[in-house]
């Protein structure tokens, strides 16, 4: 039986609990006793991770995962899984993906220390206007180092804003993925990787988007677990249909630091047993780990690079195909937004993991494009070349943090894609082009 | 009874989320005759405060401000406020606050709620999926000074601005203040809607409400 259908049937005959109280006993409470159990602690004075922890985060993240097991919102109710589940799960999981079609396809895997980092770009969840949306998408698409496209959402469809759940939010998200092909064919890489529909959170755009064939085999969508520990109706019938269809499951594991999963250590305990539920219920391909800060939220902060990167370490009890979201504070035009998404990459690299991003502005603005994808590639693949250890990659993410931890509180936002970069030779502007060279020479000195 | 030191030991116990010892205190300093209004300002307000600043330090996270708050509304609720009844003492502000229509994330907006209360505000959580008309509703019953409106989703957020038309329409946009927040929510967006504010994050949020709630009793005050 497929892991969507499973987790309905368990949710059904479940247990009930009042989601208060799963959020505070059940999530909160036991946490906070794993954390002390396996000595997982996040020391904001000295944050390097020791590769020590590896072991007792993945262990502690597999008995939050078998003993909580994941909430069912509409039922109110917990499916459980036993731990041999879980195990044969892990056991099955592909340790490699070949992602897209044709020409355009690459492999997305587990990485090991020095292996080739899979790249996404794009403006993963941001709200980009639709006259802008192909040539923003393009700008992505056309970097060669870029393997695969998660873009933006739409926001308007004829001259209105969308409703969720509603007509508009259908074709918000069919015309986000019509959008996105042209982009991929107007820069001859028609067969190239997508996750989509961005446009949709709920199930609505992406069943649009599958029913028109607008996103098939090779393709991807995203299955966020609801936080924390938590799934819907909605996002289970999107990844029914989605496996029955042959599309990959992207796993969005965003676990709030500073909320129900506690701080740091909380929120990789949390995210590796999120990542486990997530291979169970929704049969994901591939994981995307997003630590939110509750006050910052960007994944630059101190805190939100320290849960990506244990998240990483603990994937070596894993071996599944991780993806780092890059979401810095500030926007494209600033340097602080290039220190960030460089900070973001020593340690996620050197982590053992893949990274998508960086995405500008918190993913609240359209401020950035395609070169800034390629500024993070180039450091990406000079962190896995030179095979830079975790504790060597936290000393240059320290070192860049001093530069931009001052404006984590108020960013800036930058200026939109289309100041930044030529609307038809999708070139930076040469200002921009200049400051991203200077700094990608600043930074790689410190690899 | 020494009412000062009972006021600043409930601030600590508060702080240190012992709920038994904090109502014991309560309890005691009222029966002793202590004044109502100070155990709020000077015991139970800095308690409160105090659990602020612990969170945003990082030592506490968002299952400590709830406990927090349910210690903070119990103690209100069982020994404050039926001695305070008819009186708005201790109150900065009345918020009514929600998640829009189509979005069922609260994590957000529990967050803001409970900073809110913290910090003295009274608050009214409609929860999450709210139509326009049941904030219209709520503002009319609990004579809100504030409307808080959360978003998650970016198909979601624009949902915003329904409830300011349906404020309009219903003759209240000039007797609240609305603030508006959320990951895909900016301040150009609140703007572009029509709020009068946008909370960057809980912090924010609370010194915006605090503003907007000086602004809309100066502005009662001067056209009495």
């Amino acid at each position: 039986m497929r892991g969507p259908l499973l987790v309905e049937l368990r949710a059904r005959k479940g247990e009930y609990v009042e989601q208060k109280r799963f959020d505070l006993e059940r999530v909160s409470r036991r946490v906070a006793e794993l954390e002390k159990e396996y000595g997982v602690s996040f020391d904001p004075s000295s944050p390097a991770p020791s590769e020590d922890l590896a072991k007792p985060v993945f262990e502690a993240g597999f008995t939050l995962a078998v003993e909580t097991g994941l909430y069912v919102v509409d039922e109110s109710r917990v499916a459980r899984f036993t731990e041999e589940e879980v195990r044969e799960a892990l056991r099955n999981a592909p340790r490699e993906l070949r992602v897209g079609r044709g020409k355009d396809e690459r492999v997305l895997r587990a990485r090991g220390p020095g292996d080739r980092v899979f790249v996404f770009g794009g403006l993963a969840g941001t709200p980009v206007p639709l006259e802008f949306f192909e040539a923003s998408a393009a700008s992505y698409a056309a970097v060669p180092r870029v393997d695969a496209l998660d873009h933006g959402s739409i926001q308007a469809v004829a001259g209105e804003a969308v409703r969720g759940y509603a007509p508009s939010e259908a074709l918000a998200g069919i015309e986000e993925a019509e959008g996105v092909r042209r982009a991929l064919r107007a820069v001859g890489r028609p067969g190239m990787h997508v996750l989509g529909a961005e446009s949709s959170v709920s199930s609505v755009g992406s069943l649009s988007a599958l029913s028109l064939g607008l996103l098939g085999e090779g393709d991807a969508q995203l299955l966020p677990v609801l936080n924390e520990l938590k799934t819907d109706y909605g996002q289970l019938t999107k990844a029914y249909v989605g496996l029955a269809r042959g599309l990959i499951g992207a796993a969005l594991v965003d676990p709030v630091v500073g909320g129900y999963a506690r701080g740091p250590a909380g929120s990789a305990i949390v995210s590796v047993a999120e990542t486990l539920l997530a291979l169970v219920a929704y049969e994901a391909g591939y994981f995307l780990v997003h630590p939110v800060h509750i006050l910052r939220k960007a994944t630059s902060t101190l805190e939100c690079m320290w849960v990506e990167s244990v998240v990483g370490l603990a994937n070596r009890y894993m071996g599944l195909p991780v993806v780092a979201d890059i979401w810095p504070a500030n926007g494209g035009g600033t340097r602080e937004y290039l220190y960030e998404a460089a900070a973001n990459t020593f340690v996620a690299v050197a982590s053992g993991l893949n990274v998508l991003g960086p995405v500008p502005a918190n993913g609240t603005q359209p401020n950035g494009g395609g070169f800034e994808s390629w500024f993070v590639a180039s450091l990406a693949d000079l962190v896995a070349e030179k095979k830079v250890s975790v504790g060597a990659a936290w000393s240059a993410a320290l070192e860049l943090y001093e530069k931009y931890a001052d404006k984590l509180s108020s960013p800036n936002p930058g200026k939109p894609f289309w100041e930044l970069y030529d609307l038809k030779s999708l070139k930076p502007s040469a200002e921009w082009e200049k400051t991203v060279w200077e700094v990608l020479r600043e930074v790689a000195e410190l690899a | 009874m020494d009412c000062r030191g009972v006021y600043a030991e409930i601030s600590r116990r508060l702080a240190d989320l012992d709920a038994g010892t904090v109502e014991r205190l309560v309890s005691e300093a009222l029966e002793a005759g202590c004044d109502v209004v100070e155990v709020v300002e000077e015991g139970l307000r800095k308690g409160m405060v105090e659990v602020g600043v612990r969170f945003e330090r990082g030592e506490y996270f968002l299952p400590e401000l709830v406990e927090a708050g349910d210690i903070f509304n119990s103690v209100m609720e069982k020994y404050v406020l039926p001695r305070l009844k008819g009186s708005r003492a201790g109150v900065r502000g009345r918020v009514v606050i929600g998640t829009v229509r189509g979005d069922i994330h609260d994590i957000g907006k529990n967050l803001v709620a409970t900073m809110l209360r913290v910090n003295g505000f009274e608050v009214v959580d409609l929860g999450v999926d709210v139509p326009p008309e049941r904030f219209v509703e709520a503002v009319e019953k609990y004579g809100a000074e504030v409307v808080g409106m959360s978003a998650l989703l970016t198909t979601t957020m624009l949902e915003m601005r329904n409830v300011i038309d349906a404020l309009k329409a219903a003759g209240l946009r000039d007797k609240v203040k609305v603030i508006v927040g959320g990951a895909p929510v900016t301040e150009e967006i609140a703007r572009e809607i029509g709020a009068d504010a946008y909370g960057r994050d809980a912090v924010d949020a609370v010194e915006k409400c605090a503003k907007l709630v000086e602004e809309l009793r100066r502005a009662r005050a001067s056209s009495i």
